[in-house]
């Protein structure tokens, strides 16, 4: 009974929080609270489900939704990644976001549309199945919008209208490849091994490319592999919370998180080796990772270096996926955590910048280090982390999606990701020497951060510290990952 | 505390106090002594492998006794620069060090949190070189690797005066172009080792891409020539502790890297001398690509030591003399383990030799770095400086001879069992000593502050590493015997000789700016703008010569 409760009631809670925050007046404290429980009842079932899937528990629940397809809720051990980390984001991001936004700008509107952004991501992470996820997919797109458009000027309403171009464009590719898919084969559930790789001959090979084309290429608009990246510089006007979620947790993360599903529990590593589809994809994902930090190199607007930042990092996710070797997947999936804790701190810095001292470019940052150490502090480890120097991060994902290519005498991905990291850190070490190395204009004085806009991004930074430095511990997500990936390569290590 | 805790503590004490040094204020600097001497205490303890699963991807630290006198002699080095940063990075305005290019920190605003940010960056590359000194894993060995030169990049850039800015931008530039090099070397070992999930020591010979990819990467970190550019910019920009513990100790990771990583022992042709098993010659040597890259090491190395020595010796800042003399030693060393690689030299005795010359070398350059600004009376400064540069030169009964008995001692095991070397490689390498009196003499005969502040922490730190060069020589009993006294005290006498003529002929006082080859490069050209901007000297301490 529980076991079919709990996933309806995760995505059930943060719906149940976005109705209170619209019935909300805008200035009420109750603002706060609510999100917080909500985040926090989230947080706490979806602990339960790491227990109960611990102890051998199966949590699944089915919704009738059209005929021979049901909507399917369900946790097995990748949706659990992705939930908890969402879960746990969405709790940072509600308190920084009480701190950032102006009581009378409209705070009701924006938590409402958050909390349903939280509530699709968390659908789109339980899903068990292609059409329960392009449901949740789907609402994610709509419920994005508002939040892009938030400023209400020119700017960002023309930012929503290319990002819902872009994104329902991919959006309709995906429908296509999955009405495909239930088409041709009838079923589309999420199945360890992958759907096409079971027990019924997959449908034939022309067919197979052609919906691995048009599924990969609708969720690779959220993903920003390149050329359907377009939107997400663009989307940067948004302010500093959404900005931070959409690029740490809901929409780039699962379009990743779609492309990890689809290779391994939709067609599976096997059958879409053998249909030569990774390789095409692990070079467009190494191209977007080179082409976004080559890009960041010229920008100067901060959030606009970052957003290309983005562009490159969530393409480490599918070249691990898509090198189809278990070492590289590991550091692929777990990129899914690591750059959402990474690059949500640099956001919330970036936002706590302009916040409280309107520094909004990167040539304006001088002695930024003297002003707000422990902001700075926090950027500093994430920017280190993004390069992927130990003990961060990033570190761990480099080295297993390198450790990886290479047992597969594939040694190029060395020179991609060094290639990478060489330009990381051109574009990140000469801010850190702004901020810290050079001393700020006259008169400038402190500007530290309150503790709503502070505490956040020190928490996620001291969280890029500790997945690595504590990596291999028992608390630690790689274990689970490395289970996960050895599942999916159809071998199971304990 | 047992000698097997001694390994976590020395790591784990500089990374508390680090993060403690925001709220700590001057405190921190004697407890980071404090620090440096557990390193120093794990270093004459050899032992204690401790595993630590959780950490990273699993850590072991241990004190490997063959790099005992390295952690003694950086240890001893990190001490000492904490003690003296206790008495020079002062709070007050105009309590600064006089070493010619200005300022501490007590000039401008900020001052505080820029002494934070220092104290900070200091504990942590302290406890990224025990680390990496400790290590017994590749992984650990990186991780502390990198947090030593990224901390590193902060105290070049400390000063933020345009030569420490253009030092620090060149110095970050290197230190990642270095660091990706490492990266690479260590996944083509953990690739090769078949070490699924858990990176491991060497237990085999790495293979040979990452063999070049290490002496690359180590290049940079001991300025091996042309990779040597950022050293002389970067230590006459840090303050002086930070000069000391740059030079003392952090350029010894490039020498104990290339130990771990690219061990002579695994890679010399002499340990793959299997074609005995055919019958054939004996002596026929598995020549691979590592025996090209020992050449180069020898090549470039010699090349390093007499071309530094040279062209420090016409560069005019005292800490740019010794930065030169840094490269040119570092150089010399390269050579060596390049003479291992080539099988010039007996593998086995040179990682030996490699760690006592890092001892060696952590105390004087230590020292002499540390007299720039001494806190003590004018001619004991000096004599501590004169005695700390004939240790260098290899004078008797100092820790220098000690160190050249070792790198003669792996040459000449080289020539009975090794591959003949195409030059006489004895001679050379003491030839080297010559080139080191030279620059040091330059060092030693360049003006003096006639008074400068007095300070017990500062004199405390110089005084110590000083014994510490000659002292440490005492249970080795480096008198050499009667009929090769000449040739031993010859290099220390010329450095005496040199320096009273130099200090006499001020025809000789013309300098050549600092970073050489950069010059060439008119953007950057390091000379033009730190000149364009140089702080003038402080009126309190008029140069006046020896």
């Amino acid at each position: 009974m529980t076991a079919e409760l709990v996933p309806l009631l995760i995505v059930g809670t943060t719906l149940a929080a976005s109705i209170i925050n619209f019935l909300t007046p805008s200035r009420s404290g109750m603002i706060l609270f609510a999100n917080l429980g909500a985040a926090a009842v989230t947080l706490g079932l979806v602990v339960v489900m790491i227990l109960g899937v611990l102890t051998g528990e199966t949590f699944s629940a089915s919704v009738p939704f059209l005929p021979e397809a049901d909507l399917v809720l369900q946790a097995d051990a990748l949706s659990i990644v992705f939930a908890t980390l969402s879960a746990l984001l969405w709790f940072v991001t509600t308190i920084y976001a009480v701190g950032y936004l102006d009581p009378r700008d409209h705070r009701g509107r924006f938590f409402g549309f958050f909390a349903i952004c939280i509530s699709a991501t968390m659908g789109v992470a339980l899903a068990g199945n292609l059409l329960t996820f392009l449901v949740f997919f789907e609402l994610l797109t709509i419920a994005t919008y508002p939040l892009v458009v938030h400023g209400g000027d020119e700017k960002s309403l023309r930012a929503g209208r290319i990002y819902l171009q872009y994104t329902l464009g991919g959006g309709a590719a995906f429908l296509l490849g999955t009405i495909g898919l239930y088409a041709f084969y009838g079923s589309g559930e999420f199945l360890v091994g992958g759907l096409l790789s079971g027990n019924r001959p997959p449908p034939p090979d022309a067919i197979c490319i052609a919906l691995f084309v048009l599924m990969v290429g609708g969720v690779g608009v959220k993903a920003a592999l390149i050329p359907l990246h377009g939107w997400l510089p663009i989307a940067m006007v948004a302010p500093a919370p959404v900005s931070a979620l959409l690029h740490a947790v809901a929409v780039v993360k699962t379009g990743a998180f779609g492309i990890v599903r689809i290779i391994f529990d939709v067609f599976g590593v096997s059958l879409a080796t053998e249909l030569g589809l990774l390789i095409p994809l692990a070079a467009l994902a190494a191209a977007t990772i080179l082409w976004g930090s080559i890009r960041a190199l010229s920008q100067d607007d901060l959030k606009r270096r970052l957003a290309y930042s983005t562009v490159s990092q969530v393409s480490y996710i599918a070249l691990g996926s898509a090198l189809g070797n278990p070492q590289a997947a590991i550091g692929g999936m777990m990129h899914l955590i690591h750059q959402g804790v990474m690059k949500i701190t640099l956001f919330f810095c970036a936002g706590s910048i302009a916040q409280r001292t309107g520094i909004k470019t990167i040539s304006a940052m001088d002695g930024l280090g003297q002003r707000m150490p422990a902001t700075m502090a926090a950027f500093s480890i994430a920017a280190v982390g993004m390069i992927g120097l130990p003990p961060t991060a990033g570190f761990v994902t480099k080295f297993y999606v390198v450790s990886g290519g290479i047992a597969d005498g594939s040694e190029w991905v060395l020179a991609v990701m060094l290639g990478s990291s060489a330009l990381n850190a051109a574009y990140f070490l000469p801010i850190l020497h702004r901020v810290w190395f050079v001393d700020p204009p006259g008169g400038a004085g402190r500007a530290e951060a309150g503790w709503m806009l502070l505490g956040p991004p020190l928490f996620t930074a001291v969280l890029t510290l500790a997945v690595a430095l504590f990596a291999t511990s028992v608390l630690s997500p790689l274990g689970w990952i490395e289970d996960l990936a050895l599942q999916e390569f159809g071998f199971w290590l304990p | 505390m047992t000698p097997a805790n001694l390994p976590v503590l020395a790591v784990a004490l500089p990374l508390i106090l680090a993060m403690l040094a925001p709220w700590l204020g001057r405190v921190v600097w004697p407890l980071y002594a404090l620090a440096g001497l557990t390193l120093v205490a794990a270093g004459l303890m050899p032992g204690g492998g401790t595993e630590i699963p959780g950490l990273v991807l699993g850590m072991t630290l241990a004190s490997d006794p063959t790099f005992g006198p390295v952690l003694a002699g950086s240890g001893a080095v990190w001490a000492a620069s904490a003690l003296h940063a206790r008495g020079s990075m002062a709070d007050g305005p105009g309590d600064g060090p006089s070493d010619g290019l200005g300022d501490g920190l007590g000039d401008r605003g900020g001052d505080r949190g820029r002494a934070r940010v220092f104290a900070c960056l200091f504990g942590l590359a302290m406890a990224g070189n025990a680390l990496l000194l400790l290590a017994e894993d590749m992984v650990s060995f990186y991780v502390g690797y990198s947090v030593m030169s990224l901390s590193a990049w902060g105290l070049v850039a400390h000063r933020r005066t345009p030569a420490s800015n253009l030092a620090a931008q060149v110095y970050l530039a290197f230190a990642v172009a270095g660091e990706l090099c490492l990266f690479a070397a260590l996944m083509l070992i953990d690739a090769a080792q078949d070490s699924l999930l858990t990176p491991r020591a060497l237990s085999s010979a790495p293979p040979e891409a990452a063999v070049w990819f290490a002496i690359a990467a180590f290049g940079v970190k001991a300025g091996l020539a042309p990779l040597h550019l950022w050293l002389p910019l970067a230590h006459p920009a840090a303050p002086v502790p930070a000069s000391a513990a740059l030079s003392g100790a952090m350029l010894k990771a490039g020498i104990v890297g290339a130990l771990k990583l690219a061990p002579p022992g695994l890679l010399a042709p002499a340990a793959a001398a299997v074609a005995q098993a055919d019958g054939s010659v004996a002596i026929e040597r598995s020549l691979s690509s590592i025996s090209m890259l020992g050449d180069a090491l020898v090549l470039l190395g010699l090349f390093g030591a007499f071309a530094a020595g040279l062209y420090g010796a016409l560069t005019g800042d005292r800490k740019t003399v010794l930065a030169y003399s840094s490269v040119s030693q570092l150089s010399l060393a390269l050579a060596l383990l390049g003479a291992g690689y080539a099988g010039y030299a007996d593998a086995g005795l040179v990682a030996g030799s490699l760690a006592l010359f890092a001892l060696h070398h952590a105390l004087a350059k230590g020292a002499l770095f540390l007299c720039v600004d001494s806190g003590l009376p004018r001619a004991l400064a000096i004599a501590a400086f004169v005695i700390a540069a004939l240790a260098l030169t290899g004078m008797p009964l100092t820790l220098g001879e000690v160190s050249k008995r070792g790198f003669e001692a792996a040459l000449a095991a080289g020539l009975e069992t090794g591959r003949a070397a195409p030059a006489d490689l004895v001679a050379l390498f003491a030839a080297a000593a010559f080139a080191t009196a030279l620059v040091m003499a330059r060092a030693t005969s360049l003006p003096w502050p006639t008074s400068g502040a007095r300070d017990p922490w500062r004199g405390m730190a110089v005084l110590a590493l000083t014994a510490g060069c000659v002292g440490a020589a005492w249970p080795e009993a480096a008198m050499p015997p009667l009929q090769t006294m000449p040739k031993a005290l010859a290099p220390g006498l010329a450095l005496l000789a040199a320096a009273a003529l130099l200090a006499r002929l001020p025809v000789l006082t013309a300098s050549l700016p600092a970073g050489d080859l950069l010059n060439l490069i008119p953007a950057l050209r390091p000379s033009r703008r730190v000149a364009a901007h140089r702080h003038p000297a402080p009126p309190s301490s008029p140069g006046k010569p020896v």
